[in-house]
C-alpha cells in the first residue's frame, strides 16, 4: 500500500502559502499508483483551497495537523449550482457555492485521522446581526462529495464550516464514525452533516454543535440521477444546534425512508427530532429511540421553536408529500415547547406513534413562547387554544 | 403534545410533567381534527386547574 506524505509534493505547512497543488499532486499521485493513504502529517497548519478526492484515496489527517480551508475566494477552484441557499429551488441567478474538499464518482475514498479540518467559515461573514450571521452565498462547503460509493469518514474534528460542513450527495455505502463538528452557534446555513440522496448510510459515535441542523437528511432538488435516500441508521451522537438536532427534510423533492435514529442525546437545541417535510417527496418509515432531548426557544431567526419532537407536512412553496409511519419511542425531553404533529391538510400525516414519551415542559429562557414554528410553511398563522404554529416572513436558514 | 390535521396516532405510554406553571402552558394533548387518536396509559394534567387534561376537537 502507498503511503504518500504532502510535504514530498511540496506542501510547506507554513499556514500561509497555498497548498493546494501540493495536497492534489500528492493525490493524484497515490491514485495513479493505485490507491493508498496521503498524509498531512502533525504538527503544522496547511492552508488549501479545492483539494479533490481519488478512488481508493484515504486522506488522513494526523492528530496534531491542521488542514486549514482558505479565506480566498480564488483559492477555491471547485464551485457547485446548489438549491441550498434558495429555499430549495435551483436559482441560476444565485452566486454557486464552493467546496473545500471534494470528490466526484470516486469509490473507497476516506479522510481519516485525529487531526482538524478548518472549514474557514470566519472568513465569509460579512456581518453579526447578534444572534446570526449575515453571509454571502459564495462560501465552501467543508466537505462535499458525489456519487460515491464505499466511503469512510473516521475520528476527524472539522471546525468552523462556512456551509454544510460535510454533505455527501448520491453516497452508497457510507461509513461515519467517531467525528467531532464543531461549528459556530451562530453560523446560517452550517449544518453538521446533510445525507442528500444516499443508501445504506451508518453515521455513529459523532458530537455536534453548529448553527444550522446538527445531522439532515435530504433530497435536494440538484443531481436528481441519484434516486432517494434510504436506510439510514444514526446512533450514539451527542448533539446541539442553533434549530434542528435531527431532522428529516426540509429539502425533500423525492422520498426518503427506512430511517432509524437512536441513542442519542440533544442539548440545547432550537428543536430536537424532527420530521419536517415541505417539498414533494414523501416520507416513510421513521424511528427515533432512546434519546434525551433538551429544548429552548431562542431567536426566530433560526427555525424551530423549542419543540423536542415534530412531524410536520405542509408546502414549502406549491406542494407537498406525504408522511406515514413515524415513531418515537423511549424519549426523555425537557422542553419550552411540546411535541408538534400537524399536516397541512388531511392525508398528508398518517401513522404516528408515541410511545414511553415523557415531557417536561418548563421555561429558562426569556425568549417570547406561545407557539409552534411552521416554516418553511409561507402562508400566514394558525391560531388554537394552545401554543400556536407560528410563520414569519424573515428569509429563514435552511 | 399538539396534533393537528393527522389520522392514524397514537400515544401510548406517554407522559407530561409541567417544570413551572406558564400562562400559555395548557392542555397535556390537544387534538384537532385528527381521526383514529388512541390515546392509552397517559400520565399527566393540564397545566391549569378546569381543563381537561385532553382536549379534542
Amino acid at each position: 500500500m502507498t503511503t504518500t506524505d504532502i510535504r514530498e509534493h511540496g506542501a510547506t505547512g507554513d499556514g500561509v502559502t497555498n497548498d493546494a497543488p501540493a495536497i492534489q499532486a500528492a493525490i493524484d499521485a497515490c491514485h495513479a499508483a493505485g490507491g493508498g493513504t496521503v498524509v498531512v502529517p502533525s504538527g503544522a497548519t496547511y492552508l488549501t483551497g479545492s483539494i479533490e478526492l481519488k478512488s481508493f484515496v484515504e486522506l488522513h489527517v494526523e492528530r496534531g495537523a491542521t488542514l486549514a480551508g482558505s479565506g480566498v475566494d480564488a483559492d477555491y477552484t471547485t464551485e457547485i449550482e446548489v438549491s441550498a441557499l434558495s429555499s430549495g429551488v435551483l436559482n441560476p441567478a444565485n452566486d454557486h457555492a464552493l467546496a473545500l474538499i471534494w470528490a466526484r464518482d470516486a469509490e473507497h475514498v476516506a479522510i481519516t485521522g485525529a487531526g482538524t479540518i478548518d472549514g474557514a467559515g470566519r472568513h465569509f461573514v460579512d456581518s453579526d446581526n447578534g444572534y446570526i450571521y449575515r453571509c454571502p452565498n459564495r462560501r465552501p462547503f467543508t466537505v462535499f462529495l458525489t456519487g460515491c460509493t464505499r466511503v469512510t469518514m473516521r475520528d476527524v474534528r472539522l471546525v468552523d464550516a462556512a456551509l454544510w460542513c460535510v454533505r455527501l450527495t448520491g453516497c452508497v455505502d457510507v461509513l461515519v464514525h467517531s467525528i467531532t463538528i464543531d461549528a459556530d452557534l451562530k453560523y446560517p446555513n452550517a449544518d453538521g452533516i446533510d445525507l442528500d440522496r444516499c443508501r445504506q448510510v451508518r453515521i455513529s459515535d459523532c458530537e455536534i454543535s453548529c448553527g444550522d441542523d446538527a445531522i439532515s437528511l435530504k433530497t435536494c432538488e440538484e443531481f436528481p440521477q441519484y434516486g432517494i435516500t434510504e436506510d439510514i441508521v444514526i446512533t450514539n451522537c451527542t448533539l446541539q444546534s442553533t434549530s434542528s438536532a435531527v431532522v428529516v427534510g426540509v429539502d425533500a423533492v423525492a422520498d426518503i425512508r427506512n430511517v432509524v435514529v437512536s441513542n442519542c442525546v440533544v442539548r440545547g437545541s432550537h428543536r430536537g427530532l424532527a420530521v419536517n417535510l415541505g417539498q414533494e417527496g414523501n416520507f416513510s418509515n421513521i424511528l427515533f429511540s432512546d434519546c434525551i432531548v433538551e429544548t429552548r426557544h431562542f431567536s426566530d431567526d433560526w427555525w424551530g421553536h423549542g419543540e423536542p419532537i415534530y412531524v410536520s407536512a405542509v408546502p414549502w412553496h406549491d406542494k407537498v408529500g406525504k408522511i406515514t409511519n413515524v415513531r418515537f419511542r423511549n424519549i426523555l425531553a425537557r422542553s419550552e415547547n411540546g411535541a408538534y404533529i400537524a399536516g397541512h391538510e388531511k392525508g398528508l400525516v398518517t401513522g404516528v406513534v408515541l410511545e414511553n414519551v415523557r415531557i417536561e415542559l418548563d421555561r429558562w429562557t426569556s425568549w417570547p413562547g406561545g407557539e409552534y414554528d411552521r416554516r418553511p410553511f409561507e402562508q400566514g398563522r394558525r391560531s388554537t387554544s394552545t401554543p400556536r404554529p407560528v410563520c414569519t416572513s424573515t428569509p429563514p436558514p435552511t | 403534545m399538539h396534533v393537528d390535521t393527522a389520522s392514524d396516532v397514537t400515544l401510548r405510554n406517554c407522559e407530561v410533567v409541567w417544570g413551572s406553571v406558564q400562562d400559555n402552558f395548557s392542555h397535556a394533548v390537544e387534538a384537532i381534527d385528527v381521526d383514529g387518536l388512541v390515546i392509552e396509559g397517559l400520565r399527566g394534567e393540564a397545566a391549569h386547574p378546569g381543563l381537561d387534561a385532553v382536549h379534542q376537537h
